[in-house]
């Protein structure tokens, strides 16, 4: 064998070996996650823990594990930071895409991008000290920590996904398509709307996927700007706890193998399963939309 | 492929390194509220001692006590006392905690600098924040509704404040923050808020104001930034900081926990915002020969 | 000093009383700031004695469990229940029904004072010593009740596979059976028994079951009668699969000195003489067989493995001169496999079919036509789980007379069983 033949072979185990581990490390945490999860059914009735309100592990009488208020509060933060995430983020990926001169462009996208890169502990500070209070100014209450504080940071935060992604599912949709549209007839306006935007929708529902993923994942943002009551919310303007704040609140001090701990891993089981759903939907989707586009 | 070595060599270093200094070090882990002070003190300690090595790590009261029911730490820092279950896990595998007390922390209840509510007893503060009162205006403050903020469940402060003064749940409305220095940031924008903090965070902060407290409608109300007060018992809600050991504390555990307990080790719980030990809790220490 | 005995004593007082529940922990602090009150302790004092309590208590209990009773005590079990049970029952050819309230305690208690032996024994109450039930039936304007010795046993393990035990004793882990066509589930027999089971493949394993069972004691000193008494022998075999299951048995039962004998607690079914002694013996060959199908609809709601499953017993009399000497009864339940939990439940029908003197008649159930023989019936039963150990019951019984006058009874009974 010569020596060249030998590199790529060598390389091309090299790279199976990295997939190899990627997988290996995802079942190792689902089994890790499984493991320390499961002991908590031994006390806790999984009726119980899905579906009642009340989550109190050091309560002075007696303790409650029920994750219902927070799977509500999780996606009631996710659905509010996808509203207001989505239209912007829309909007800009098809102003950058379509309207923006190539300059504007080639400095707005990174700068975007650039916003991915934020540490989330900085937003979160930017939500106790900057929107909060002026939510609070808005809504007439004494403070900001709830759950539209919380949407908007997540907004913030999964902006950078939607735009990004969304901007190249519209720039790859073929230019015969704008031009056709043009050649028609139909204005600037009406090509996007009607042409480019259903043409990379799928794209771009994969993006809003992505993004929402990236939400529901995020823990300290979230538990710094949503006061974290663990209260079932009844309003936007109430304080929320998401499921990741309740895992990143409680796990540090609890005490080792008890029930409380593994009720924690359980919350970080349902979790994994629910953003794990949610990826491999937008994943199918991603499938899909490369397929319509392959001309 | 020079590089991939070169990162090879780096990752064996460390791991390494890291073997070798486990092996001799004092291990001490646990609580949040104490891994200041105790690094602050350990630092004094290893310049007065050469030769001698501490390494200090956070993760919670529980973390730490666990650590010692496995043997994998050699004092466990704790903000509050051991649980059942802990104890019962300890047993079981032949570890005895000793508890010794460090430092004291008067444990501050908070509100907003603009409000009107100066003294409250440790019955109303019980009802507050069970949700009981809800309006500033039934403690002859100003009309408006009162936000609970809180620490985090697990933390040792939620645990002894539930304790000491709730003797119930808390209200499931009241925010949970994470950790003393966001509570201060809340109440200072919040002019409803109410909150409990360790001594050590309100020291120095503008905008909030510390209420005074009594233990019932007959005694005097006093404040945590008098450190008589806490001293000699009169604040209601002081607690000790503690340290467990397994066992009689021996040799190098021994010394630090002595240098802790001394002038010089209180002097610099002080400086680190907390109390230091009153004659009552020294007396307790002696217990465990220190 | 006087202080610090006073605290001691406060100490062991909470301490002694090995209950940490938060209530004591409340009387704790009020005692306590009474003292802080009194000026006895100061306020830090109050608190580390608390605080030292608090830890001793805990110690105290994980201790407690170990180093107070002796091992055997602890693994010592008590179990127990109580049923409450409204039944109604009426023959064609009474006036009216009778209806009647009824209620049945029973608890019990096994230890394992040497590794492979166990000795139990059970209280229960009853009307009688009838040994079909252990029902009290309310009646005699609120008299006090009395209560029996159920079962008294000892039983030795030597091996895993072999049991021997000895005394009053519930025979179902020494007799295998389906129904209760034969033997009431309430008879706690008395004599010795022996089981013995050897696995043969993976799944399969067979079982050998025997037993001297003492009847009655009747012999005088002079006498060369031997004392009425039971002698069986049941061999069968068991495969049990994750989705299915099947058991079969064979078993013989030989009778020793019961012709010519009245039996105790015996109902007047069976063919008797001029004074009611038993005119044929009751030697007799028989089988059982269950075949179950799990999961078949892939389980139910609440996390519970669905069982079906079809069952039968059949008994022949073999002694010579027996003209009526068949019994058979079979029948299917569905539901979960065992009905315990919340929510679980089963359903059971079966039909049974028992000649004149098919078997002795003071041994079948009770509640199907009070136990005679030469009736046939149906029974349809169904079982729900209200929640952890408690069931709810309604079993409904229609049997006839099988030969001779026709005379329908209808039985009905609702239950509600507690276990603890």
């Amino acid at each position: 064998m010569n020596k060249r033949k030998f590199q790529d072979k060598l390389i091309e185990y090299i790279f199976m070996l990295n997939g190899v581990i990627v997988v290996a490390a995802l079942i190792a945490i689902f089994l890790l996650l499984l493991k320390n999860a499961l002991p908590a059914f031994k006390e806790i009735r999984v009726v119980e823990f899905l579906f009642s309100a009340r989550w109190n592990p050091t309560s002075y009488y007696e303790e409650t594990y029920g994750i219902l208020a927070m799977v509500v509060s999780t996606f009631m933060v996710t659905i509010g930071a996808l509203v207001i995430a989505i239209p912007l983020g829309i909007g800009t990926a098809a102003y950058l895409s379509d309207v923006a001169s190539p300059r504007v462009r080639e400095i707005a996208k990174p700068v975007v991008e650039i916003l991915a890169g934020i540490p989330s502990v900085v937003i979160g500070f930017l939500g106790i000290v900057l929107v909060g209070p002026a939510i609070a100014k808005l809504t007439g209450q004494y403070n900001g920590l709830n759950a539209i504080n919380g949407s908007v940071l997540l907004a913030i935060m999964a902006l950078p996904t939607i735009v990004s992604l969304s901007e190249d599912a519209l720039s790859s949709v073929p230019k015969v398509f704008g031009e056709a549209s043009l050649a028609l007839g139909a204005n600037p306006w009406q090509t996007l709307l009607r042409v480019k935007i259903p043409a990379a929708s799928s794209g771009i529902l994969a993006a809003c996927m992505l993004g929402m993923g990236r939400a529901i994942g995020e823990t300290m943002t979230v538990l710094m700007a949503t006061g974290n009551a663990p209260a079932m919310p009844a309003a936007l303007t109430d304080s929320i706890r998401t499921m990741t704040a309740t895992v990143a609140i409680e796990l540090g001090e609890v005490a080792y193998d008890t029930t409380h701990y593994y009720a924690l891993f359980a919350i970080g089981l349902v979790l994994f399963v629910i953003t794990f759903v949610i990826n491999m939907i937008s994943d199918i989707v991603l499938q899909n939309y490369k397929k319509k586009t392959s001309y | 492929m020079k590089k991939l070595s070169i990162l090879f060599f780096l990752a064996l270093a460390i791991l390494f390194s890291s073997g070798i200094a486990s092996a001799e070090m004092l291990q001490i882990k646990g609580s949040d509220t104490l891994i200041n002070l105790v690094q602050r003190l350990a630092e004094v300690y290893m310049q007065k001692n050469p030769g001698k090595e501490i390494a200090i790590t956070g993760g919670g009261s529980g973390t730490g006590i666990a650590a010692l029911i496995n043997k994998k730490c050699d004092i466990a820092n704790a903000s509050r006392g051991m649980q059942q279950k802990e104890v019962a896990s300890a047993n079981a595998v032949g570890v005895n905690p000793t508890r010794i007390a460090v430092a004291m922390d008067g444990l501050s209840v908070i509100v907003n600098g603009n409000n009107k509510v100066a003294q409250l007893t440790v019955d109303q503060l019980g009802k507050i924040f069970r949700g009981e009162v809800r309006n500033w205006s039934e403690l002859g403050g100003a009309n408006m509704p009162i936000t609970l903020y809180g620490r985090q469940s697990n933390s040792g402060t939620y645990v002894f404040f539930m304790e000491e003064v709730l003797k119930g749940d808390y209200s499931s409305k009241m925010k949970q923050m994470n950790g003393n220095a966001q509570i201060v940031e809340a109440i200072k924008a919040d002019p409803s808020g109410i909150s409990y903090v360790g001594v050590g965070y309100v020291k120095k902060a503008d905008g909030v104001a510390v209420v005074m407290v009594a233990r019932n409608a007959n005694s005097v109300y006093a404040s945590p930034l008098n450190a008589a007060d806490v001293d000699n018992g009169v604040y209601p809600i002081a607690r000790p900081l503690n340290q467990y050991v397994d066992g009689t504390p021996t040799g190098d555990v021994k010394d630090f926990l002595t240098f802790e307990l001394s002038p010089e080790g209180q002097a610099i719980v002080e400086e680190e915002g907390f109390f230091p030990l009153p004659k009552e809790y020294q007396d307790f220490n002696k217990k465990a020969g220190l | 000093m006087k202080k610090i005995i006073l605290v001691a004593m406060i100490v062991a007082l909470f301490v002694s009383v090995p209950l940490a529940t938060k209530a004591r922990a409340a009387e704790i602090d009020v005692l306590l700031e009474k003292l802080v009150e009194k000026g006895v302790l100061t306020p830090l004092e109050a608190q580390i004695v608390k605080d030292e309590t608090k830890q001793d208590v805990a110690e105290q209990l994980s201790k407690g469990q170990q180093d107070t009773l002796p091992s055997w005590i602890q693994a010592m079990k008590l179990n127990g229940d109580f049923r409450l049970r409204f039944q109604t029952e009426k023959k064609d050819s009474d006036h009216a029904a009778a209806n009647r309230g009824r209620y049945r305690l029973r608890v019990g208690a096994e230890a394992n004072p040497v590794s492979n032996v166990k000795v139990g024994f059970g209280l229960a109450s009853g009307n009688s010593n009838d040994s079909r039930s252990t029902n009290q039936t309310m009646d005699d304007n609120f008299g006090k009740d009395s209560i029996w010795i159920d079962y008294a046993y000892a039983e030795y393990t030597p091996m895993q596979d072999l049991s021997m035990i000895g005394g009053k004793f519930n025979s179902k882990n020494y007799l295998w059976r389906t129904t209760d066509l034969l033997w009431d589930s309430d008879i706690n027999p008395e004599g010795a028994s022996l089981s013995y089971s050897h696995s043969i493949a993976a799944d399969t394993t067979a079982f050998f079951n025997t037993g001297s069972w003492i009847i009655d004691e009747i012999t005088s000193r002079n006498s060369s009668a031997t004392d009425p008494f039971l002698f069986y022998a049941q061999a069968g075999v068991g495969v049990e699969k994750e989705k299915f299951d099947a058991k079969l048995a064979g078993v013989y039962y030989g009778f020793s000195g019961i012709q010519g004998m009245q039996l105790d607690h015996a109902k007047n079914g069976n063919t008797v003489n001029g004074s009611n002694k038993l005119i044929y013996d009751y030697d007799s060959l028989g089988g059982s067989a269950e075949v179950g199908v799990n999961k078949l609809f892939g389980g139910l709601p609440m996390g519970m493995d669905e069982r079906i499953a079809l069952f039968g017993d059949y008994n022949k009399n073999i002694s010579s001169g027996v003209t009526k000497d068949a019994g058979w009864a079979a029948g299917v339940k569905f539901g979960s496999a065992k009905v315990k939990e919340k929510g679980s439940w089963q359903m059971k029908y079966m039909y049974a079919d028992l000649d004149k003197d098919a078997f002795p008649d003071s041994y079948p159930d009770s509640d199907r036509y009070s136990g005679k023989t030469n009736i046939k019936g149906h029974e349809l039963a169904l079982d729900y789980g209200l929640m952890k150990n408690v069931t709810f019951g309604l079993d409904y019984y229609r049997s006839n007379v099988k030969k001779g006058t026709k005379d329908v009874e209808n039985l009905f009974q609702a239950d509600v069983v507690v276990k603890f």
